[in-house]
């Protein structure tokens, strides 16, 4: 190979393996150190409030007052929102057919107990319904 | 005097145009059926606004939120017990109302649009029920859901609006909780109100016994005796209420079935045995039948004496049905889903 092709060929493969970064160096474009951003939710109207209190107090867990149901309450056991494939049991004996399964305690009608709060005005509004209705009989309207 | 005011507030308010005559078989319980049915509607209207403000519609704390409302709540189980037990009287009055529409042909001409919004309603309040049902979310709302689901799957493009798929993130508790206070109402109410339209447009239909007409009252005593039974249907209601607890079992645990439905699907259940597809089939046919109806029977009489394939038709059906809830409620089920 002459002298002047092996230079050409030299200098054509120094440019070629050169490294594009400095390469773009002036185009204006910098790269900067990849960060694993966290997603966030902020404007969103999923997002949830952490409000710090003047005391640096977060919200998180509290019950705050009026709430029944809190973040801690009894309910924060996971239920899937679609049901699942069913297992089907005796409907009789409640007895698993092929292996254990968790005892279901099925809901049927009960009679209301007469501790019930509001029991009496439950009463008074039912002796009343009655009363209207005996009122109108009385009257019998349009025969 | 007080003669006067009256007379002024009618003519302000223009209630002269409730003065109008019907004939006065429309007071009698056969053909208040459909009043009935409206004051119960009425009830479940205003205990549902009180109960929307207690419930939760969230899978996670719906079935505890009713069960604070029965146990915690001042007369919430009272409040509970009026919204289930007018659900219960509806589906009586209701499914009483269309037998006496049936028996006294008064689906034909003219009256078949009031006939197909009668259907129309009747659909509307089984979603309504359905709907309501699976609310409390405890072990008989999944299973149900988890039923309705299956028929869903099985309606292709049209059942996958019914599904999570629709609206993923959503749970189906929220869509079905807004169907049931929102949008099933919201439907209900104008087809509710084209029904009472062609009702006073076409006139209430002629008494079996005297197809030519008799003797005929005002409107306002019509509605006075509506009010009546009205009040007895509020009475029923509260004593069913203060008497007997709606069932509210513990949260459902998922992937097993135990329960059975309410008795106003357990046919259905119970057709469900004999073969899974029924599921689907069954509500399709009955459905297709009774919209059928007044296209199908355009005979002139309209004693049911002088009826008889009309009557043995709904003789089979109720049979059939009834039989059905009862095997439904002592049968195992053994298919598989």
């Amino acid at each position: 190979m002459p002298k002047s092709s092996f230079s050409a060929l030299l200098l054509g493969l120094l440019f070629t393996v050169w490294p594009a970064g400095p390469a773009g160096a002036h185009t204006g474009h910098k790269e900067e150190p990849v960060k694993a951003e966290k997603p966030t939710v902020e404007g969103s109207i999923y997002a949830v409030e952490e409000e710090e209190s003047e005391h640096g107090v977060t919200t998180e867990g509290v019950d705050l007052p009026g709430s029944s149901f809190s973040r801690t309450d009894i309910f924060s056991e996971e239920i899937p929102m679609t049901p699942e494939p069913m297992q089907h049991m005796d409907h009789g004996s409640m007895l698993p057919m092929e292996h254990k399964m968790p005892e279901v305690k099925l809901a049927e009608h009960e009679w209301v107990s007469t501790g019930q709060k509001g029991y009496g005005a439950a009463a008074a509004i039912t002796l009343l319904s009655g009363l209207v209705f005996g009122f109108l009989s009385f009257k019998r309207p349009g025969g | 005097m007080a003669n006067g005011l009256l007379e002024t507030l009618k003519d302000r308010l223009g209630l002269g145009v409730l003065d109008y005559e019907v004939e006065e078989h429309a007071n009698s319980i056969p053909y208040s059926l459909g009043g009935m049915t409206t004051a119960s509607f009425i009830l479940l209207i205003l205990s549902g606004f009180l109960l929307a403000q207690f419930y939760t519609p969230d899978p996670e704390r719906a079935n505890q939120s009713v069960h604070y409302l029965m146990d915690q709540i001042y007369l919430g189980w009272f409040l509970r017990g009026i919204h289930f037990w007018s659900a219960e009287v509806l589906t009586v009055t209701m499914m009483l109302h269309l037998v006496r529409v049936y028996l006294t042909a008064s689906y034909r001409a003219p009256r078949e649009i009031n006939w197909l919004t009668g259907v129309g309603l009747l659909l509307l309040m089984v979603v309504m029920l359905f709907t309501g049902t699976v609310l409390k979310w405890d072990q008989e709302a999944y299973e149900a859901l988890d039923h309705f689901l299956w028929v869903a799957e099985r309606m292709g493009i049209f059942g996958l609006p019914l599904t999570e798929k629709f609206a993923q993130g959503v749970p189906l508790l929220n869509r079905i909780y807004m169907a049931h206070i929102s949008m099933l109402p919201i439907v209900i109410l104008p087809v509710l109100g084209l029904h009472l339209f062609y009702m006073k447009y076409h006139k209430i239909s002629p008494h079996p016994d005297n197809p030519q007409g008799g003797r005929k009252i005002k409107f306002t005593q019509h509605m006075a005796y509506l009010q009546r039974a009205g009040a007895g249907v509020f009475m029923l209601i509260c004593l069913l209420a203060l008497t007997i607890a709606p069932p509210l079992g513990d949260k459902a645990i998922l992937g097993l079935e135990v329960t059975k439905p309410p008795w106003q699907f357990v046919w259905l259940y119970a057709l469900e045995n004999l073969w899974v597809p029924f599921l689907v089939v069954a509500p399709l046919v009955l459905t297709l039948i009774l919209v059928a109806i007044p296209f199908v029977d355009r005979g002139k009489e309209i004693h049911w004496k002088k009826r008889p394939l009309a009557i043995f038709v709904l003789a089979i059906l109720v049979i059939a049905i009834v039989g059905l809830i009862i095997w439904g409620k002592v049968t195992t089920m053994t298919h598989e889903m």
